[in-house]
């Protein structure tokens, strides 16, 4: 135990790059590679850490002012889902949850209760992130990893059910989103689809997402983005003239700066996930399976980045508007798309549709994002990560606001019992899918 | 030099995996090209200075430069033809 500790203390930017560098030779990587690829992710966990500080330092204190000058309570600021991830990775139930990910997905291919082969392991930080949230509510280690097994078994069926859309909607062949940010609100989108065919008038209002992204065009920019969130944060928060262009600045930097710190983690983590893909492809030749990728690959259709742009100021409005919101939408405004990306194929592209669903989902994402901040703020404090001085805590939309934050940290309060509950109907979804794929299958058999 | 902007949705995810792949190619067959990882939004309003885009995602219809799909590269599958279309860019 003592030694167990031991470990833990090296620091997350130490830890990381050993298990990284060991479950690489377990893959059968050449030593040298999986050494090189651990160090990497180490670096980019540590670059990650530097631009965090810079946010911390530059928007800590406006947003202090801001909540003094106001009276508003956003006191706890959204760092982004970089940062959500990094943390998730470096407590010690996250740093398990690629292994698990991939154990989980291996077994469920062979029983056949999932098509789909999650080759972006870097995306197994969600269930990283929920597994260290109930780990830190509860102080269970068992309950954070099984946590974490369940939301692995979850993300791999809403990936199969959503793969059929991702195919004819944005032309991906073969290819689904085991990406537990996006295919959530997937489930979400079905009963809004109907309610909105349902209301006369409404059901026949078009939107052509093109015109809009036109004209908001250069607001879609990263770094113009970040200046202009820092300049009206500056305003609010009673800057200076000098104050205020720092501020719009240093944003615009961490704007900037932050995915390309996630792009070095990323690169370490490439030769691994190749390495794993390779390996179950060759285990399973004949199976046809669906390849698990990055919903990223949806972000760029030109309907999310409309959407997402209206719905930029939505998330600030409502951030002040809702009663008992603590949270200061920041970093993951530009996330946005990954929230709505996968409602997108469901509402057909209608713009208008899309932004009333991302209005109620991010509306309740505040209150979930609220409620998960301290148990985010804790798991931050114990990977040893700086953050704002001015603010009491940080949380953030992604996945701080996703609906199976909430189920999880719900059934995370209630134990075990509540927890293997979720995993026993996840599963029972994947029987059920799997036996009606069967008869699908074998009725184009008779004909 | 050719200039290619290597895009995704984010700037940091899939054209990441896009990068490395293109970048092991170019090694292996000694060619030159400046390559520039970003995202679509961010390069939209400065297309001249690329000759051409590889985009992990579909692109919308106010890019007006040539655009590959480096779908191929993130699934391994039409791996070949992909990179035959990279280097006939490469000349065009």
């Amino acid at each position: 135990m003592e030694f167990l500790q031991k470990v833990v203390d090296l620091g997350a930017f130490v830890l990381l790059p050993i298990i990284i560098f060991l479950f690489g030779l377990v893959l059968r990587t050449k030593p040298g590679t999986a050494f090189r690829a651990g160090l990497t992710v180490g670096i980019g966990f540590i670059g990650i850490n530097v631009i965090i500080q810079l946010l911390s330092s530059s928007l800590g204190p406006a947003a202090q002012a801001m909540v003094q000058r106001f009276g508003s309570n956003l006191s706890v600021i959204d760092v982004g889902w970089p940062a959500a991830a990094a943390i998730s990775f470096g407590t010690s139930v996250g740093a398990l949850a690629i292994p698990i990910g991939l154990g989980v997905n291996i077994i469920l291919l062979i029983f056949g209760l999932t098509k789909t082969l999650n080759v972006d392991l870097w995306n197994l930080w969600h269930a990283a992130f929920t597994g260290s949230l109930v780990f830190m509510m509860t102080n269970d280690f068992g309950l954070g990893v099984l946590t974490t097994l369940v939301h692995t078994i979850l993300i791999l069926v809403l990936s199969d059910l959503t793969a059929p859309h991702v195919e004819k909607y944005f032309g991906y062949p073969k290819i689904a989103f085991p990406h537990a940010t996006a295919t959530p609100y997937y489930l979400f989108a079905i009963p809004l689809e109907k309610l909105f065919n349902s209301i006369p008038g409404f059901r026949n209002l078009k939107a052509d997402p093109e015109a809009i992204q036109n004209r908001l065009g250069v607001f879609g920019e990263t770094a113009v983005l970040g200046l202009i969130l820092g300049v009206m944060i500056g305003i609010l928060a009673g800057y200076d003239l000098k104050g205020v262009s720092q501020l719009g600045v240093q944003t615009a930097a961490v704007m900037m700066l932050l995915p390309r710190m996630v792009s070095i983690l990323m690169e370490g983590l490439l030769p691994i996930s190749e390495a794993a893909s390779e390996l179950v492809k060759s285990k399973f030749p004949h199976r046809d399976v669906y390849i698990g990728m990055d919903a990223a690959l949806a972000v760029g259709h030109p309907a999310v980045i409309a959407s997402s742009l209206l719905l930029i100021p939505i998330t600030l409005g409502l951030a002040v508007l809702i009663p008992g919101n603590t949270v200061l939408p920041f970093a993951d405004l530009a996330t946005i798309p990954f929230m709505i990306c996968l409602m997108v194929p469901i509402f057909r592209g209608n713009v208008i549709r899309i932004v009333l669903a991302g209005t109620i989902a991010i509306g309740v994402g505040l209150m979930i994002a609220t409620y998960a901040a301290p148990m985010i703020t804790a798991a931050a404090k114990t990977v040893g990560f700086q953050f704002p001085d001015g603010a009491s805590g940080i949380s953030s939309l992604v996945d701080g606001a996703v609906p199976t934050t909430a189920l999880f940290l719900f059934a995370g309060k209630y134990g075990y019992i509540a927890v293997g509950l979720i995993g026993l109907l996840t599963l029972a979804m994947a029987f059920y899918i799997k036996n009606r794929d069967k008869k699908l299958v074998a009725s184009q058999g008779n004909e | 030099m050719k200039r290619v902007a290597v895009c995704c949705g984010t700037g940091a995810a899939t054209s990441t995996i896009a990068m490395s792949k293109l970048k092991a190619y170019i090694q292996e067959n000694g060619l030159k090209v400046h390559l520039t990882q970003s995202r679509i939004p961010d390069i939209t309003n400065r297309q001249s200075d690329f000759d051409f885009i590889v985009s992990t995602i579909a692109v919308p219809p106010s890019i007006k430069i040539k655009t590959l799909n480096a779908l191929p590269l993130l699934t391994n599958m039409g791996k070949d033809k992909f990179f035959a279309e990279f280097e006939a860019a490469l000349k065009e």
